[in-house]
Order: structure tokens, then sequence, then C-alpha cells
């Protein structure tokens, strides 16, 4: 038996994915995601401005937890729209600090349109220089195997 | 290093947790209960030297913690970061399902004018 075990969700992911159908075609849907007036009541309760433009400026702001500050990197209207942004409150992107977060629409019909986010890099942070040098001589493939069994071992009720 | 920390940033745990290395001396870690970096060094492709670094940084994430016996230093590893990780991570995948909500809804309201 060498098949990998099956593909549960892994405890600690790199990659979040999530996704919806949405009875709206796709222009609606980019509309609500990215219209200024919409995105301040979707994204972040007390506001929320995007440039949308590739290297365009993105703040989001929550009443408890802060402002979150990335820089836009895809914009495919109707398509596509990534962005990267810092998982540090109040603190501007940089390589280290960032997840990857890309909206895809996809249509299904005249009327419905299938939209999904995700978030990746939860394990390509890097941390200072030191680290990140350390980093690059790491092998950061198929280690999800691995920190599964680790958190068998050390945490199982997180598994 | 001598607790783990009272404050786990998931970021620096996922951070920690990004080496394969460090993977593998945590998981000797914690395999063992209790052990030196000397005994780490032994049962891995590593010196001594990096262990011990890697073992400091694992520290600092509250996945070991250490504390002095006579002339050795123990290690032992604690679950609990990687608990505090694997909650906030599913708090983040939630927000990110009520955020596709929010957006179906305006989408979907008659009043959403497209483009």
């Amino acid at each position: 038996m060498s098949h990998e075990a099956p593909s549960s969700a892994p405890a600690l992911p790199d990659t979040l994915e999530r996704s919806l159908v949405i009875q709206a075609p796709p222009e609606r849907v980019w509309a609500a995601l990215t219209e200024p007036r919409h995105l301040i009541t979707w994204f972040g309760d007390a506001g929320a401005e995007v440039e949308l433009r590739p290297g365009g400026r993105l703040e989001v702001r929550w009443k408890e937890h802060g402002v979150a500050l990335g820089v836009v990197e895809e914009v495919d209207p109707g398509r596509t729209f990534g962005f990267r942004w810092s998982l540090e409150p109040g603190v501007a992107p940089r390589p280290g600090n960032t997840t990857r977060v890309t909206f895809s629409l996809e249509p299904l019909g005249p009327d419905a349109t299938r939209l999904t986010v995700v978030e990746t890099g939860f394990q390509s942070l890097e941390g200072t220089e030191e680290e990140r040098r350390a980093h690059l001589d790491g092998n950061t493939s198929g280690w999800r195997a691995e920190l599964a069994k680790l958190v068998r071992i050390l945490a199982p009720d997180a598994a | 290093m001598n607790s783990p920390s009272p404050c786990v940033r998931p970021d620096t745990v996922l951070v920690v947790l990004g080496d394969a290395t460090r993977r593998a001396i945590l998981e000797a870690v914690a395999r063992r209960g209790e052990t030196t970096a000397t005994r780490v060094a032994g049962e891995l492709p590593v010196s001594r030297q990096a262990v011990a670094r890697h073992l400091s940084l694992l520290g600092e994430a509250g996945l070991v913690s250490s504390r002095r016996e006579g002339r050795e230093v123990i290690f032992r590893a604690h679950a609990e970061p990687i608990r505090v990780t694997a909650r906030w991570l599913n708090e983040v995948a939630a927000s990110w399902d009520a955020r596709l909500e929010a957006i179906r809804r305006i989408a979907e309201d008659p009043g959403t004018e497209a483009g």
C-alpha cells in the first residue's frame, strides 16, 4: 500500500479555498466584488479602499482588528481579482508577511457564476532576513504529510 | 526560551514549521518526550549546531521549551501553538465564507447594477 493518505483537510493547510454559486452573471458578481460602494459592505466593517489596477493599494479596516494593507496584483474584469496582503495588522506588505488572495469568477450559464476565493502562502511566510536565507535551503514540497504526522503526535485533537 | 511563549502568533508558527529540517527536529523531540540537541543531532543528518539553532527558532514559536539539568539542556515539544494556528486558519476560512456570502447577497440583489 503505497498510496498517499486520504486528502482530508490537513490541520495546517498552506492554501484555503472557498467557493459558492451565485445566481447572477459574472458582470454583476464582479461589480459586487470590486466596486467601492460594495467593497465597504463585504470587506471590512470599518471601510475598504482598493485601487483596482496591478500595483494598486489595498486597505481594509475593521473596527476590532485594525487595518490590513495589501497590493493589487491581478485585475481581469469579470474573471480574476488577485492581491497580496499583510498578515500583520497595520504593517505594509513585504515578501515575508503576505499571503496571496485570488478571486475567480466562472460563468455557469446565463445567470449563474461560481465565485471561488483562494488564499495561499500560509506556509511560505518568511520572517527575518536570516529566516529567509534559511528558508531557501529548506525543502518546502510535500510537507503536508509530514506535518499531518506531526500534528497527530503533538495535537491529535487538532488533526 | 524557558517556557512556551504565552502569546503565539500563528504566522510565526507557520514560518517556523515551513522548514523541513525544523519539522524533522520537532518530530524527533515530540517522539522522545524529552531530549537534548546532541541526541537529536545523533538521529538526524544535521549538525548539533544546526539543531541548536533550529531548536531556538522552534522555541520562539512556543513549539519547544527547554530547561537546564546539570550540564544538559533538555527540550520538550508543545502542541498548543499548532492548535492555536489550526484554530486561526479555521477562523480565516470562516471569514472567507462570510465574505463570499455577502458578495452573493449583493450580486443577487436586483438593485445591483452590473459594471
